[in-house]
C-alpha cells in the first residue's frame, strides 16, 4: 500500500522488503510462490521492470534458488524470498551458493511447520534451518529484523553483507513482520549500509573469496562448481586443500563475527533480570518491560538482529551481568538452546516463554514469567 | 586449417574422468567445433552443467564454466541469461540429470522457449552412480537397480521437448561427430529453446550388463538403429521397434523468445513510469501559483 | 492515546480494505498507524479480521490488548475474533449476519449493514465504505473530512461517488440504531 507523507511511508513487511532490496540495488528476482511470501514476488513483479531489472517466476522453489544463482553469477544483486517449506527445498542450492561463494539474498517470512504447517500464521522455528540446513559444515549470515525501519536497513544490509562476505545472506522474519503494515521513515543513505556494485567489493572483499572473484564474462573465463575446489575454482580431493577451503568458508564469516554483529538493548544498565529475544516477540518484550519497570523491576530487552553468526560473547557477559534471563519465542527453545550454550553452565537461571500455535506471545505472558522470576530471585 | 583445440580447451585440467572410449569425449569435441563455426567470442560463452558424467564437461572448456547441482543445471543457466540476454548460454547434461531430478525444469525452460541450448548425453544409464536404469533406459534392459530387467518404460526425449515447446529439436548420435555437429550448430544458432539429443555409449554400465561391453561395438549398435529422419515416416511400427530418428526434427519460430518478450514488457513498463511521471508534471504545473502573504509580485 | 480497531467479517466483505482505509487516514494524519490482517484458511469465505491500531506515540506491542472499537459481519468471525474485548468496547454487528453474541457486559450497535448498502447502493461491494461511515461516527479519531478524502484519493476510479454515498449512508444509519445490551440482542433474536 502507498502512501507517502514527508519521507514517511506506510508499507507491509513484506514491501519494505521489495523496495529496500531495490534501493540496494538489486536487479534479479527469482521466486515461486508461497505463503506468506508472496507479496515480495508479487511487488518486484511489478518494480522490478520498471528498473530495468529482471523478475522471473520459476517452476519451483528449488528452480527459484538456481536462477538467483544463475544471475549473481552473470553479475546481478539477486533476492529470492520464500517460507516453510520453500526454504527446505532451497537447502540444496543454498550449499551450492556458500560453496561458490556466491553472493544472494535469501528472505524467510515464517510460518508454522513442520511440513505444510500453519501456512497464514508466523512462526520462528525455521531459525535453526537457516544455520544448518544445508549439509556440510559452513557459515552462514542471518539476520532478524523486527521494526519497519530495521527490515529496511537490514535488507539493505544483508545486500551489503553479501558481497562483503561472498555468500548467502538469509534474512528471517516472520508471517507478522511480512503482513503488517506500519507508518515509518524511510532511512537516509547515511543510515544504511553501503551500496555498491560487484566491483567496488574487489578491493574491500577479495580476501573473502576462495575462488577467483570474478563473475562471468568479465573475461577471466572462470570456473564454479559445487565440487570442493582449488584456490582456481576447479575441483580437487587433496585433503590439505579441502580442508583448508572449509576452514576459509567457517572463518572469514566467524572471524568478522563482532563487525557483523547488531543487538538493540533496552534498559540492560541496571537489570537483574534480560529478556533476551529475536524478531516478533521483542515488542511484547518491550511492552512487558515497560509494564515491569513500572512496578520497579529492574529488567531489560536483549534483542538480536543478528541470529547467525551468534552474538556468543555479548550474550555470555550480559549472562554474567543478570540473574535471570528469559527467552520468549515462537518455537520451542532455539534461542534459548544458544543461550545456554553462550552461558557456558554458568549459574544463571534460564527461562523459556514458548508459543506456538500461530498466535504471538503477548505482553502479559512475559510480564508473568518476569514477575515469577523475580519473585524467586 | 586444422581445428585449434588448444584455444578451447584447459590442458591443464586433463586427463579427464571419463572412461576410455566414453561417448561425451566426441559430443564435447562436436560442441566447441559448432561454437568456434558460429563465430563466438569464449568470453560471451556461458557453459552450464548439473551432476553426473556428462556435468563434468564444462571443467574442461575455456569460458565461462558452471557445474551446478544434480539436475539444476536449467535454473542456474536461466538466471543467468536472464541477468545477460546478451550472452551465449549452453547447457550440457545427461538422460537422468535432464529427465529424472531435473524433468521439471526441462519442460518448463521448453515452455519458457527461453534462448538456451540444452545438449543432451543420453546413455540410457545413471554412469557416475554405478549403472542405476535412468527413464530412458529401454524396458528389459539390466541396471545396477534392475537385476530383473527394467520394468520402467522409458521417455522419447525429443517428443517430450518438442510437446513442452521446444522450438528446435534435433536427435544425432556419437557414431557420427560430423552430423553431429551441423545438429548443434543448428541449436545454438536458433534463437529460442533448442535441444539436441545425443544417444551415446556407456559400456561400462549399461554396455556391460547388456551384451555390449566393448566401445566401438556399442558405439556402432546405436550407430546402426539410427535412421533418416526421411525415412523413418516410411517404417512400419515393427520396424520402428528399437530404432530412432535422428536429424532436425522439429523446428519453427513462430513462438517469442522469453528474454526477448521480458524486454518487451520492461520497456512497456518504464514507459508507463514515463508516463505516470509526466502527467504528474502537468498536473503541478496547472496548479494555481499561491504566493506567500507579502510576496512580492513576478515582474514581466 | 493508543485506538484499537477491528473490522471482521469474511472474506472478500472488504472488510480488509475498510481497514487499510483507516489506517491510511491516520498515517497521513501523521499519526503511527499499524494494520494487520488475520488470514485463516481461506480468504473467500472464511473468517478474517483487520486490526488497526492508532497511536501519536510510538507503537510498542503491535497486536491488539484492549480493543475500542469492533465491526463484525459474519458469526463464523465473531466465534473467531471477538476476544479482546473490554467493557467499554464499541462493538457493531449486522444482526442479518451476526445472530449469537452470547454474554458480555458491552452495549452492540445492531444495524443491517448489508440491507443498508443494498438500499442505498444497490451493490454489496460497498459494504466496506458503509462500516467506514459507521466508524468514523462512532470512534472519534479519524475526522470524517480525513475519511472522506482517503476514500477520494484511494477508491478505484468510478466508484468514488458510490463509496462515498455509502460512507455517508453508513453514518446516517448510527442515529437511527440506538446500541443495545447483550441480553436485549439475545431476546430479540428468540422473537425472530
Amino acid at each position: 500500500m502507498s502512501g507517502n507523507t514527508n519521507g514517511r511511508v506506510f508499507w507491509a513487511g513484506n514491501e519494505i522488503i521489495a523496495e529496500a532490496a531495490l534501493r540496494a540495488g538489486c536487479n534479479f528476482y527469482g521466486g515461486y510462490p508461497i505463503t506468506p511470501s508472496s507479496e515480495i514476488a508479487a511487488h518486484l513483479s511489478l518494480r522490478l521492470p520498471q528498473v530495468g531489472g529482471a523478475f522471473i517466476q520459476m517452476e519451483d522453489e528449488i528452480a527459484a534458488m538456481g536462477a538467483v544463482i544463475g544471475a549473481a553469477l552473470g553479475g546481478a544483486k539477486a533476492l529470492t524470498a520464500t517460507s516453510g517449506p520453500g526454504f527446505s527445498l532451497k537447502q540444496e542450492n543454498i550449499g551450492y551458493a556458500v560453496m561458490s561463494e556466491t553472493p544472494c539474498v535469501i528472505v524467510n517470512v515464517q510460518r508454522g511447520g513442520p511440513s505444510t504447517g500453519l501456512p497464514t500464521a508466523p512462526a520462528q522455528s525455521d531459525i535453526m534451518q537457516a544455520r544448518w540446513g544445508t549439509h556440510g559444515d559452513h557459515s552462514i549470515i542471518c539476520l532478524t529484523p523486527l521494526y519497519p525501519r530495521e527490515v529496511y536497513s537490514e535488507t539493505v544490509r544483508a545486500f551489503h553483507l553479501s558481497e562483503m562476505y561472498r555468500t548467502p545472506v538469509i534474512i528471517m522474519i516472520d508471517e507478522i513482520i511480512g503482513h503488517t503494515t506500519e507508518s515509518f521513515a524511510v532511512p537516509s543513505d547515511s543510515e544504511l549500509a553501503p551500496i555498491q556494485p560487484r566491483s567496488w567489493y574487489e578491493k574491500h572483499a577479495a580476501q573473502n573469496s576462495w575462488r577467483p572473484f570474478h563473475d562471468f564474462y568479465q573475461g577471466k573465463h572462470i570456473h564454479i562448481t559445487g565440487l570442493s575446489h582449488t584456490q582456481k575454482g576447479f575441483a580437487t580431493t587433496q585433503p590439505e586443500v579441502v580442508h583448508a577451503s572449509l576452514m576459509h568458508l567457517v572463518n572469514k564469516i566467524e572471524d568478522d563475527q563482532p563487525k557483523i554483529e547488531l543487538n538493540e538493548e533496552y534498559m540492560l544498565d541496571d537489570a537483574e533480570i534480560a529478556v533476551v529475544s529475536f524478531g516478533s516477540p521483542g515488542r511484547a518484550a518491550r511492552a512487558a518491560i515497560d509494564q515491569a519497570r513500572k512496578q520497579g523491576i529492574k529488567v531489560g530487552s536483549f534483542r538480536l538482529l543478528t541470529f547467525w553468526p551468534f552474538p556468543t560473547a555479548r550474550v555470555r557477559k550480559l549472562v554474567d551481568d543478570v540473574k535471570a534471563v528469559i527467552v520468549p519465542e515462537m518455537n520451542m527453545g532455539m534461542l534459548r538452546g544458544e543461550v545456554e550454550r553462550a552461558a557456558m553452565r554458568r549459574d544463571v537461571q534460564l527461562v523459556g516463554v514458548n508459543r506456538m500455535g500461530g498466535v504471538p506471545i503477548e505482553p502479559q505472558e512475559i510480564l508473568d514469567a518476569i514477575m515469577e522470576v523475580k519473585r524467586g530471585l | 586449417m586444422a581445428f585449434d583445440y588448444a584455444t578451447w580447451l584447459r590442458p591443464e585440467m586433463m586427463p579427464h574422468i571419463w572412461c576410455p572410449g566414453c561417448g561425451i569425449g566426441i559430443v564435447l569435441k562436436s560442441l566447441v567445433r559448432s561454437m568456434d563455426a558460429c563465430g563466438w567470442d569464449q568470453d560471451t560463452i556461458g557453459f552450464v552443467s548439473g551432476i553426473g558424467c556428462t556435468s563434468r564437461a564444462p571443467g574442461y572448456v575455456d569460458m565461462n564454466t558452471l557445474h551446478t547441482t544434480h539436475g539444476r543445471a536449467l535454473t542456474f543457466a536461466t538466471g543467468l541469461k536472464m541477468a545477460k540476454p546478451s550472452s551465449n548460454v549452453v547447457v550440457m547434461a545427461g538422460d537422468g540429470d535432464s529427465a529424472a531430478i531435473g524433468g521439471n525444469h526441462l519442460i518448463h525452460a521448453c515452455r519458457r522457449n527461453i534462448d538456451i541450448t540444452l545438449i543432451i548425453v543420453n546413455n540410457e544409464i545413471y554412469g557416475m552412480t554405478g549403472g542405476q536404469f535412468s527413464p530412458t533406459t529401454p524396458t528389459g534392459s539390466r541396471a545396477a537397480t534392475a537385476p530383473y530387467g527394467n520394468i520402467d518404460p522409458g521417455f522419447d526425449l525429443c517428443n517430450l521437448t518438442i510437446a513442452a515447446g521446444a522450438t528446435y529439436v534435433a536427435r544425432g548420435h556419437v557414431g557420427n561427430g560430423v552430423f553431429l555437429e551441423r545438429l548443434i550448430k543448428g541449436a545454438l544458432q536458433h534463437k529460442g529453446f533448442s535441444v539436441v539429443e545425443v544417444m551415446s555409449n556407456c559400456h561400462t554400465q549399461f554396455g556391460r550388463r547388456n551384451k555390449h561391453p566393448d566401445p566401438s561395438e556399442l558405439v556402432t549398435f546405436i550407430a546402426s538403429n539410427a535412421v533418416a529422419l526421411s525415412q523413418w515416416n516410411k517404417l512400419t511400427d515393427e520396424e520402428k521397434e528399437g530404432k530412432y530418428p535422428i536429424g532436425v526434427l522439429h523446428k519453427v519460430a513462430n513462438r517469442p523468445e522469453y528474454c526477448e518478450s521480458y524486454h518487451r514488457m520492461s520497456e512497456h513498463a518504464q514507459q508507463r513510469v514515463r508516463d505516470a511521471a509526466r502527467k504528474i508534471a502537468e498536473a503541478e504545473s496547472m496548479k494555481p501559483k499561491t504566493e506567500p502573504a507579502g510576496g512580492h509580485q513576478i515582474e514581466d | 492515546m493508543r485506538t484499537e480497531i477491528r473490522f471482521a467479517g469474511v472474506g472478500g466483505q472488504g472488510n480488509l480494505l475498510a481497514g487499510e482505509w483507516v489506517a491510511l487516514a491516520a498515517h497521513q494524519m501523521g499519526l503511527n498507524a499499524l494494520q494487520s490482517p488475520t488470514y485463516t484458511a481461506q480468504v473467500r469465505g472464511g473468517p478474517t479480521s483487520v486490526d488497526v491500531l492508532i497511536d501519536k506515540d510510538e507503537i510498542v506491542y503491535p497486536r491488539l490488548t484492549d480493543l475500542n472499537f469492533f465491526l463484525c459481519l459474519a458469526q463464523n468471525a465473531w466465534s473467531y475474533f471477538a476476544r479482546q474485548l473490554k467493557p467499554k468496547s464499541v462493538v457493531v454487528i449486522d444482526p442479518n449476519l451476526v445472530t449469537d453474541v452470547g454474554e458480555g457486559p458491552q452495549m452492540i450497535y445492531s444495524i443491517p449493514i448489508i440491507q443498508i448498502t443494498k438500499q442505498k447502493v444497490e451493490k454489496p461491494v460497498y459494504t466496506s465504505a458503509v462500516s467506514l461511515g459507521i466508524f468514523c461516527r462512532l470512534i472519534d479519531v479519524i475526522p470524517q473530512k480525513e475519511m472522506i478524502r482517503v476514500i477520494e484519493e484511494n477508491a478505484p476510479s468510478g466508484t468514488v461517488e458510490k463509496n462515498l454515498m455509502a460512507f455517508h449512508a453508513g453514518w446516517e444509519s448510527v442515529s437511527q440504531y440506538a446500541s443495545v445490551s447483550r441480553s436485549e440482542l439475545a431476546k430479540k433474536v428468540e422473537h425472530v
